[in-house]
């Protein structure tokens, strides 16, 4: 039960370094601008390909210690020694512990004598030490539809998107606990507020029951809960752009859905111009937005946007895709085509004709 | 047509089980007390910290239940070129490896989104047995009744609308959702016929709405003496339920179980089959915050004439779930709805030649489908061999198979909830979640 919790905090520890540096605290930049620190992709991915790469990733069937370093949730999953870094703990991180073993050590990596350089070990350290951040760098995540080999066939790896809910946790450090009577007051007004997870101090909140009852009033009750929303909903309410102004004080807003509300371009600007750097998630299915409030639209690490039924055309669907290559935008709907004329459906139907 | 293919043509659930069923039901409400122990919705608050992982993956599950064992060797396990192939052709797919069988040209199109589970393993053969082993993790047994996935992600997680009900099943029937132990305000909503709806939801015309709440305000007084005298929890289960069914004949929500709201297109291209509709249904339940909604589709159980049936039973299938899958992603709804396909077993891979074809109950080696709620698509997980007859690689039994929806749900697995009898029980049983598909 300790190692688990221990587990869970390294894990927690090493996603909340790097995430903070990447949006929360404001203009603190983590190494895309900097000169000073170790930048991950520029000192440390070369030292991992040249080393590492060999036995702890991909190119083997089944890699060595259950261990691949070529992405970085393989990283963040780590191997059978549990993570492979842990953030701001060199010391802890067997990625270093292993690679600072005496030469001829059994477990000394990487194995055969090409250890590595005094100095690139310290380069190691410190990137660790700063909080192990990874910057902009994905590398290699599971690839859908290739047969998936090695270590992700058992049942005890660690699932591959790993570190896809990892921002939650992170965003979670930086925010005390909500404040009930706020959360009273929403959920009188017919809300359903719920921590994101349970433990969680952030929340998601949702308008589900009579949604149509909900209107831009209720907007006044989020803002005491406004450092806490992570996850919004008020999908099929009769909110308006006017909603938009208290939803983009939002700083921890990582989930956003207005599917099948009055929401227009004028909302959106309001949105584009508060920059949510959280949000990975907008939803403006059956909305009357335009290509034009996309086109001024930019969200950093948007994951997916849900267009369908908008006025937004196919142009300016795949403008907002080629800027967002990192983002899927769903703008249009896969359905298989009404059976033709007479072809009837159904076995009792197919039966009956058979037996005529 | 002889008796025989008759009576296999109707929906086994209804001819095997409408007794038992009808017997469930009106002993509903007399199950024993039970202490809660684990807190739903309103105490998630409280609860917190007991489980610190993340956010479940899924949040609800559309639950499609193939009642009488589908063919795994005609439908998700093709094996071109076997002896034990029978004339079923296999078709590529959008997805690069994965194959389905001829039946399912428009489940193809959507493969990406889709994981075939070619590894399934039960050891019940037997319709009841299977069919209540696939969904709740637990043999059928005489002494005790266990709950399916539905309650207890209900029990556990709460609602998340609170007017409509917690899991609803559609044309389904005894050995399919149930509550189990849990209380009776757990118990999943049938619907018979997508199509009608909730039935019996309106208030009757000659009866005001104020005569109506009069005569719920005499039903309250005379229930308040014998309650006072006989306090036990299932009397106040009762009145819940009461309660609840008035909230939800005047709730807006209730447009939910209308599907012809829906235009005549989307509801052509979901099929004018049960399941079809049933799945329709399925779409506009979660969509208002229903978490689980089973849709059962019958007559799977091919002893004779496999191959043609199967022509007859795949195509409403493929067609419900290419719609439901393009529907839910095109919503936004996907990415936290798990679409399950499941069956009690699979068929036998030798063709039984002296019933025209038929194959029989199979459990070694069956398949199963998982899609959205973080699994990732377009992936055959597990392997049987050459003929189909056993499994090879990454067995996934029927405890696992609950797991692994369980945990995509965010459901702790080790948490064990107390019979009535005092015995333990955990979601899922001892199965481990099948972590690769997601």
């Amino acid at each position: 039960m300790t190692k688990l919790i221990l587990a869970a905090l390294c894990l927690t520890a090493i996603v909340s370094a790097q995430e903070m540096d990447e949006g929360m605290e404001m203009g603190q930049g983590s190494d895309m601008g900097g000169g000073k620190g170790v930048s991950f992709e520029r000192d440390v991915l070369p030292l991992l390909r040249e080393s590492c790469f060999e036995c702890h990733s991909d190119a083997k069937r089944k890699p060595k210690g259950a261990l691949r370093v070529d992405g970085r949730s393989w990283i963040l999953v780590g191997g059978k020694g549990g993570p492979a870094v842990i953030a701001g703990k060199p010391d802890k991180s067997p990625l270093y512990k292993r690679a600072t073993l005496p030469d001829d050590h059994d477990d000394v990596m990487p194995p055969n004598g090409e250890v590595f350089e005094k100095e690139q070990l310290a380069v190691i350290r410190k990137w660790i030490e700063q909080g192990a951040d990874f910057g902009k760098w994905k590398g290699k995540q599971a690839s859908a539809g290739a047969p998936v080999a090695g270590p992700t066939r058992t049942t005890e790896q660690a699932p591959r998107g790993a570190d896809r809910y990892a921002i939650y946790r992170t965003l979670n450090e930086g925010v005390g606990a909500p404040p009930g009577a706020a959360i009273k007051k929403l959920q009188d007004a017919g809300a359903r507020v719920a921590p994101v997870y349970p433990g969680s101090r952030l929340l998601r909140v949702e308008f589900v029951r009579e949604a149509a009852a909900t209107d831009d009033a209720v907007t006044r009750l989020l803002t005491g809960l406004r450092q806490h929303i992570a996850m919004l909903s008020l999908a099929h309410t009769s909110v308006t752009d006017r909603a938009m102004t208290e939803i983009a004080k939002m700083p921890r807003l990582v989930r956003l859905d207005l599917q099948k509300t009055a929401i227009s371009d004028a909302g959106l600007r309001t949105l584009a111009k508060a920059k949510p750097a959280q949000l990975r998630r907008l939803n403006l299915y059956g909305t009357a937005i335009t290509d034009k409030a996309l086109a001024n639209l930019t969200l950093p690490k948007l994951e997916r946007l849900y267009v369908w039924e908008t006025e937004v055309t196919a142009m300016g669907a795949t403008d907002f895709r080629q800027r967002h290559p990192d983002c899927r935008v769903v703008a249009s709907r896969d359905l298989p085509a009404a059976p033709a004329g007479n072809r009837q459906q159904g076995n009792n139907r197919r039966r009956g004709k058979k037996k005529k | 047509m002889t008796l025989r293919k008759r009576l296999n043509g109707f929906d086994d659930v209804t001819r095997r089980d409408f007794v038992s069923g009808a017997a469930a039901g009106m002993l509903g409400l007399t199950a024993m007390p039970w202490l809660t122990s684990f807190a739903s919705a309103a105490d998630e608050n409280a609860k917190a910290g007991n489980i610190p992982l993340g956010p479940a993956t899924a949040r609800n599950v559309i639950y499609l239940y193939m009642a009488g064992g589908m063919s795994h060797l005609d439908t998700f396990d093709v094996k071109p070129g076997a002896a034990t192939q029978g004339p079923t052709k296999a078709i590529k797919t959008k997805a690069d490896g994965v194959r389905l069988s001829q039946h399912f040209p428009l489940l193809a199109q959507q493969a990406d989104k889709v994981a075939l589970i070619n590894s399934m393993s039960s050891n019940q053969g037997a319709h009841a047995q299977g069919r209540y082993y696939m969904h709740t993790g637990y043999q059928l047994r005489g002494t005790i009744r266990h709950p399916s996935l539905g309650a207890w992600l209900e029990k556990m997680r709460g609602r998340v609308n609170t007017t409509l009900l917690g899991h609803v099943v559609v044309g389904g029937g005894a050995n399919t959702a149930s509550r189990g132990f849990f209380d009776a305000s757990l118990t999943p909503l049938p619907i018979g016929d997508p199509k009608a709806g909730l039935t019996n939801s309106q208030r009757v015309e000659h009866v005001t709405q104020e005569r109506f709440e009069h005569r719920i305000h005499k039903l309250e007084k005379m229930n308040e003496a014998f309650r006072s005298k006989y306090n036990a929890t299932e009397l106040k289960d009762y009145a819940k339920v009461y309660e609840e069914a008035v909230r939800l004949m005047d709730s807006k929500d209730l447009e939910a179980f209308d599907i012809s709201q829906e235009t005549e297109a989307v509801r052509a291209s979901y099929g004018d089959s049960r399941l079809g509709q049933g799945c329709l249904l399925a779409r506009r339940l979660v969509e208002r915050g229903v978490r689980f909604v089973e849709v059962v589709s019958g007559g799977w159980d091919t002893h004779s004439e496999n191959f043609d049936r199967m022509g007859d039973l795949c195509p409403p299938v493929d067609r419900a779930l290419a719609a439901l899958l393009g529907d839910l992603e095109a919503r936004g709804l996907l990415e936290e709805t798990m679409v399950v396909l499941a069956t009690e077993f699979g068929r036998t891979p030798d063709i039984r030649e002296e019933r025209n074809s038929g194959r029989d109950h199979y459990p070694k080696a069956f398949s199963c489908l998982m899609a959205g709620g973080g699994i990732q698509g377009g992936q055959q997980y597990g392997k049987t061999d050459a003929e189909g007859r056993n499994v090879i690689e990454d067995k996934v039994d029927v405890q696992d198979f609950n797991a692994t929806i369980a945990y995509a749900l965010g459901l702790p697995l080790e948490f064990e909830v107390y019979s009535p009898s005092g015995r333990p029980f955990k979601v899922g049983h001892d199965g481990k979640p099948v972590k690769a598909l997601f």
